[in-house]
């Protein structure tokens, strides 16, 4: 150790910190409260759910991919079933894709409160945080009602649904979009728009568009940089180009463009856009089928696929082998939060304690599908 | 100095609409939304993904639930008995394993032989006790006996599950 | 209770003087114990009631388990708290370890001596009280940097730094707020502050709406009171999701309820010197006028003055379950570039009204000019 060491103190923040989102450790060099450096290990959480894809057959490989993003499982189905619809070629009925998006946007609005929520409780701020468990729990029971469970769904199947939506499912959610909009204007003027939350993230660990590419970075951070990428507008799946809705991007309105509040903020906008989609697929909803007629066994042709889409968390992709068997040769999972986690040591350079809290907070990062 | 001022102002109004939200909260009682669950228990909805049951009796044990799992958690035996027809002589839904996907209960293709229970309260001291046992146990070549055998571990199991 | 103990001794012979020193010594002792008493009982409900409030505001219930309403919460929690291993890290500086929390008890529970809890009802009627006051609670911040210093953890020594730095810098804007009351009745004592709010139905002569600096000498005190006592949002020395725990990372059982209820008990001091100084203490509002029997009085004047102290530890909890937490130096910098300017400006505009109204407040100017 040289002199200019011995200035710095080396902390361990983490794995069993109670605001690295899961089990993250961070090896944070510290001047005083001032960062000079932050070292992101991962790990702690590995399954190895990609071996685990090489073992399984293609249907049954869908519960796990509920456990990547697990507060965003409705999308880990979709992606995974769109990349075997792709390799197999299957055409999904209209209801079946309107259901989908549905599914997948109710899930995007309560991912993005969880998102909302702890971001909040890292800030200090307890009360959010249960305010946004609240409306979370009203998706969650509008889930239970659809496919049975409440956190690992696994509802969105190859092929389809795994089940048609029971009656008063529509009501209920018609319910939830009319009651929610009141409790987004609640959550802005408890927290967003709160002096001092804007004071702790405006100008704060500024992520510009070139870095944001450099980095990879996708999703919400992406677009709080002010860039206009969104995956459902820019390569449409299911019906995302008969629907009408805004791309929110960050603007910079409390300091600068791409900062951790516009981060934070373009989840609020996009949940007031995801509610804006799921009452259009509502009316939209016509009887038909909610399955494609799938074989019990499926055999992929031998090649190869890569599908991504648009997660609450960024581009979730799939890269799919298939050698002609049941099983799948090899499955590579493009995990947004891993992209995205990659830019914290360089956010964390110079800024206080405090504030790389904030910014894991306004990364939004999933630790479960950054270690797979 | 102006700046000074407004940026006062606008922190003490911000932090006063955060106060004025939460003591609405704070003073309506109306506004809890807990339910104290051991007293009261919600019902769960229709098709709601609790614990496995197997009706044993019309199981045609085509193993096709067991191959299916994606986590082995079913553990099926089955022998023929003197009609030649396939019998499942054990039957073991490991519900610590199960990551209740309902992969099984849709490839069932015997209509409500497996399902979801909508219980969902059935913790245990020890990890054997989470096993469900659903088997026959031994299957007797004598028809009338058969019979009865059947019935009474068709029980048994229900009891099991339980 | 000196008075207490002279009117006693009064009536006795001067002719033991062993006698006399046994008796004062037994009554400092059951007096010592009243207030040890009646400040754990109240330590004790501090915290049902935060946790109480905290669901109240976060649309939970809170603690309805224990007892009635979970009144007994507080005791099934100090009975776990006692029964828990009381750990102390091999690498710590035991002695500092040890001391640390008893220090800071003990100055939390020296606080209440001075307090006029009614007109003859207090443990010692210190001619420099608020004096004392202000002086014990700085001592609270040497025995947190033992606590912080002596665990040898990196995060509580985070929190010790933080912790000094706030307390030490908080304390002058809290000084020169309390001077500017102090200033009108010229007197250090509770005592002689409350009786000198009296008349006026019992509110109107409160030193807060005596002259437009007092009020906002007392918004400035409440300000920094909050942080001196380390609460959201400066609860920045113990901030859960920076710094784990801050400088009581590492305590366990009761030591680290030492530090819990001191908590609460500086809440209650601090509201206890805002009550006193600026609300009229103990004055009965509306009907202190009326005669009524000393004992009914009195009775009177304790609720009355507990109320008082309540509702501003009631507004403390409000304002901790609503609000982001500051940063370390944005918190610093509400001190110095606004409160502690603003606190000297309003002490010299408050010394100018002195000086040309003498202690007349705008009520006397009021009732003066209409009974003329
Ligand atoms: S629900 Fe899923 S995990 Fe459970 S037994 Fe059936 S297939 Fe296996
Ligand atoms: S799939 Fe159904 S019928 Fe076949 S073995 Fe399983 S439970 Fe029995």
């Amino acid at each position: 150790m040289t002199n200019a060491d011995e200035k710095f103190m080396q902390v361990n923040m983490g794995p069993q910190h109670p605001s690295t989102h899961g089990v993250l450790r961070l090896l944070v060099t510290t001047d005083g409260e001032v960062l000079s450096g932050v070292k992101p290990y991962i790990g702690y959480l590995h399954r190895a759910l990609e071996k685990i894809a090489e073992r399984v057959t293609y249907p049954q490989f869908s519960p796990f991919t509920d456990r990547l993003d697990y507060l965003a499982s409705m999308n880990c189905n979709l992606a995974y079933a769109m990349t075997v619809e792709k390799l197999l070629n299957i055409e999904v009925p209209r209801r079946a894709q309107i259901l989908r998006v549905i599914m997948a946007e109710l899930n995007r609005i309560s991912s993005h409160l969880i998102a909302f929520g702890s971001f909040s409780s890292d800030m200090g701020a307890f009360t959010p945080f249960l305010f946004g468990i609240r409306e979370r729990e009203f998706i969650n029971d509008l889930f239970e009602i659809a496919c049975g469970a409440r956190l690992t769904y696994n509802y969105i199947r190859i092929g389809g649904v795994s089940k048609d939506i029971p009656g008063g499912f529509i009501e209920k959610t018609r319910e939830f979009l009319d009651y929610f909009p009141a409790k987004i204007k609640e959550y802005n003027e408890l927290l967003s728009y709160n002096a001092i939350f804007i004071k702790r993230l405006a100008n704060i660990a500024v992520i510009s568009p070139d870095d944001a590419f450099d980095y990879g970075i996708t999703g919400p951070n992406l677009r709080a940089s002010g860039i206009k990428w969104d995956l459902r507008r820019e390569e449409p799946y299911l019906i995302y180009n008969e629907l009408d809705f805004d791309i929110p991007v960050g603007k910079g309105e409390m300091g600068k463009t791409g900062d951790a509040w516009d981060r934070y903020m373009m989840r609020i906008y996009e949940m007031e856009q995801s509610a804006k989609i799921v009452r259009q697929c509502l009316d939209l909803l016509a009887p038909g089928d909610y399955t494609a007629k799938v074989s019990k066994v499926l055999k992929p042709p031998a090649g190869e696929v890569y599908v991504r889409a648009e997660n609450p968390r960024g581009e979730l992709g799939f890269y799919l082998i298939s050698d002609g068997s049941t099983k799948p040769y090899r499955l590579k999972i493009r995990a947004p939060s891993f992209a995205n986690l990659s830019i914290i040591p360089k956010l964390a350079r110079g800024v206080m304690i405090a504030d790389l809290v904030a910014i894991i907070g306004s990364l939004d990062i999933i630790l479960p599908e950054i270690d797979r | 100095m102006a700046g000074y001022f407004k940026k006062m102002y606008h922190s003490i109004s911000t932090v006063l609409t955060g106060l004025g939200i939460t003591i609405k909260y704070g003073i309506n009682p109306k506004t809890e939304v807990t339910q104290q669950y051991p007293e009261v228990k919600r019902e769960p909805p229709e098709g709601f993904r609790g614990k496995l049951f197997v009706d044993i009796n019309i199981c045609t044990g085509c193993t096709a639930c067991a191959r299916i799992c994606p986590v082995d958690a079913i553990t099926l035996k089955t022998v023929r008995d003197e009609n030649k027809k396939l019998r499942p002589v054990l039957f073991d839904i490991d519900n610590a394993r199960c990551i209740y996907c309902g992969l099984c209960v849709e490839a069932c293709p015997v209509d409500n032989c497996l399902y979801f229970e909508k219980k969902y309260e059935f913790s245990a001291y020890s990890k054997e006790d989470l096993i469900s046992h659903f088997g026959l146990g031994e299957v007797k070549p004598a028809e009338s006996k058969t019979e009865d055998k059947k019935t009474e571990a068709g029980k048994e199991g229900k009891e099991a599950a339980q | 209770m000196t008075e207490l103990i002279n009117r006693i001794l009064s009536g006795m012979s001067p002719t033991m003087p062993l006698t006399r020193l046994l008796i004062t010594i037994l009554i400092m002792v059951v007096s010592a114990a009243i207030v040890l008493a009646v400040s754990l009982l109240y330590e004790g409900f501090a915290t049902y009631a935060e946790r109480k409030v905290a669901g109240d505001i976060q649309a939970r219930i809170g603690p309805n388990r224990v007892g009635p309403y979970g009144l007994l919460q507080f005791v099934a929690d100090g009975v776990k708290l006692l029964l828990k291993e009381d750990i102390i890290p091999f690498y710590a500086d035991r002695w500092l370890f040890i001391i640390a929390p008893y220090i800071v008890f003990t100055v939390s529970f020296a606080a209440f001596v001075p307090l006029s809890y009614s007109d003859h009802v207090s443990i010692a009627n210190l001619n420099v009280g608020v004096l004392y006051m202000i002086a014990i609670s700085s001592v609270v911040s040497m025995a947190i940097l033992m606590g912080a210093w002596g665990s040898n953890n990196k995060w509580s020594l985070f929190g010790g730094m933080r912790a000094v730095a706030q307390i030490v810098s908080y304390e002058i804007p809290i000084v020169l707020s309390l001077l500017a009351a102090i200033i009108i009745p010229a007197s250090l004592s509770m005592r002689d502050i409350i009786a000198y709010q009296s008349g006026g139905l019992g509110i109107f002569r409160w030193l807060v709406f005596n002259n437009p600096f007092t009020l906002i000498a007392f918004f400035v005190y409440f300000i920094a009171a909050i942080a001196e006592v380390n609460r959201t949002p400066f609860d920045i020395p113990e901030a859960e999701s920076e710094i784990v725990a801050g400088y009581h990372t590492e305590y366990t059982g009761m030591r680290f309820a030492f530090f819990f209820m001191a908590e609460y008990g500086d809440m209650f001091v601090v509201s206890a010197i805002a009550a006193t100084l600026f609300l009229g203490g103990w004055q009965i509002p509306f009907i202190g006028g009326i005669p009524m029997p000393v004992w009914l009085r009195e009775v009177l004047q304790v609720g009355v003055f507990f109320t008082k102290v309540f509702l501003l530890i009631y507004v403390m909890m409000w304002i901790r379950w609503t609000l982001p937490r500051l940063r370390v130096d944005q918190l610093m910098e509400l001190c110095w570039k606004y409160l502690t300017p603003i606190a000297l400006f309003n002490l010299i505009g408050a010394s100018v009204w002195v000086l040309l109204l003498h202690d007349r407040g705008v009520y006397d100017i009021i009732a003066r000019v209409f009974t003329r």
